[in-house]
């Protein structure tokens, strides 16, 4: 996020507060990546994400004059969106994310291209397995690692949607992606086990 | 094909919402800085008191702290002021962390942060004598208080065991008449007492008196040292 795109977002901001209409070019800059971001966070109930989005717009709408113009508006609007997600499921007694295979593929891609240790796997594709091991990782690290790799945000805008202090993000994403590593690594054995005895 | 922005918009016109007022927020955060200053003030009068209780109970005790049984130097600490001062700072970091930035910050940090300045801004306050007035206060109106606190006042507030402190009224050629710290008038017969206050007993007002107890208010001097 560059000085330009904040000092953008604080003009766009600004019009908003002076006119309501002009608030759908907020929703239309970022309804695209907050859709994306909910559908992960809900996983099997992604069919409820633009729901939770038009209601993240509206409260970041009613709240508007709590965002801090200096900073970008991105990860305030994701932060919204992340809560509403998160109270959703909560509502209804949802289970852990559940990424789909594509994500499970573009994750395991972008931890591979960023030295992460992810060269367990010799085949090109196996996001299935990736899937299956992110589903399993607790919540707290799976919401950082999802953020990093597949939202592709910097620690401190993690910081600032999850409202943690920028040190603690570090911390989840090291000891998250050792978990994964584990847990990928098990999956890919009992896989391997199962090849053998058939 | 659904228009999220038409419809966000639509809802807005039709719920008839309006921005809350920026004030509000400002003054969300200006009362949670608050709440943090305060706690890091509250933290610092207990840590007056601390120092108060461990330098006044050294240097009455007629001991240093390095001479001192670990029970006793323990007791030198009211342990309820200490707890009080950590209890602040905690609450100093939920006061910070609920402010607009606040997140950001780590809390063993501000915790940290929190003690380090109420230490500081403590040992001023008990330069000022703040820790001696808030604890004399809190004795006054709060008698369970003394019952939890071995301050000075309460060791030599012990005439059976020698030791009788309070404030020097007036003398009679050896005699001097004495306002214990409970309030009790006694005799203190001073003959042959080595007196290390600065002036008369009476110029140094407070006074720690060492000796024997000869009957129901009289005491007998060995000796008597100003009770600071």
């Amino acid at each position: 996020m560059t000085g330009q795109e904040s000092q953008e977002d604080a003009e766009l901001v600004a019009r908003a507060l002076r006119d309501a209409k002009a608030y759908g070019e907020v929703v239309r800059r970022f309804e695209f990546v907050l859709k994306r971001y909910v559908g992960r966070i809900l996983g099997g109930h992604s069919g409820h994400a633009e729901d939770v989005v038009q209601d993240s717009f509206i409260k970041a709408y009613v709240n508007l004059n709590s965002f801090d113009r200096r900073r970008p508006l991105a990860p305030w609007l994701y932060r919204i969106a992340h809560n509403e997600a998160v109270s959703f499921l909560r509502k209804r007694g949802a289970g852990p994310l559940l990424i789909t295979g594509e994500d499970g593929q573009l994750l395991l891609d972008r931890l591979r291209a960023e030295d992460t240790g992810f060269t367990l796997c010799q085949r090109e594709t196996d996001g299935g397995n990736l899937d299956a091991a992110m589903a399993d990782l607790e919540p707290l690290y799976r919401n950082v690692i999802t953020l990093r790799y597949l939202e592709e945000k910097t620690y401190d805008e993690i910081s600032d949607i999850l409202a943690m202090p920028p040190g603690t993000v570090a911390t989840r994403i090291r000891r998250g992606l050792q978990h994964l590593k584990t847990l990928y690594a098990s999956r890919l054995d009992r896989e391997r086990d199962g090849h053998a005895q058939t | 094909m659904r228009k999220l922005d038409e419809d966000v918009l639509a809802r807005i016109a039709k719920l008839g919402l309006k921005p809350r007022p920026a004030i509000l927020f400002l003054g969300r955060n200006a009362v949670f800085w608050c709440l943090a200053g305060l706690s890091v003030l509250l933290g610092a009068a207990s840590f007056a008191v601390v120092l108060f209780a461990a330098i006044d109970y050294t240097q009455t005790g007629g001991r240093g702290l390095d001479e001192m049984p670990f029970d006793d130097a323990a007791m030198a600490l009211p342990v309820i002021w200490g707890i009080c001062s950590l209890v602040f700072a905690v609450s100093a970091w939920l006061g910070v962390s609920r402010t607009g930035r606040g997140y950001r910050y780590r809390p063993l940090l501000v915790i940290a942060l929190a003690i380090a300045i109420s230490i500081g801004l403590g040992t001023i306050l008990y330069g000022f004598d703040a820790g001696r007035k808030l604890h004399t206060f809190v004795a006054a109106n709060f008698p369970a208080y003394q019952s939890y606190t071995a301050i000075p006042y309460n060791e030599w507030s012990r005439p059976d065991l020698g030791f009788l402190g309070g404030e020097a009224l007036s003398i009679d050629g050896s005699s001097l008449s004495l306002k214990a710290f409970d309030g009790t008038l006694w005799s203190v017969d001073m003959a042959g007492a080595e007196i290390s206050t600065d002036g008369t007993p009476v110029e140094e007002g407070d006074v720690a008196i060492r000796g024997t107890r000869t009957g129901p208010n009289s005491f007998k001097a060995v000796s008597i040292a100003p009770f600071d």
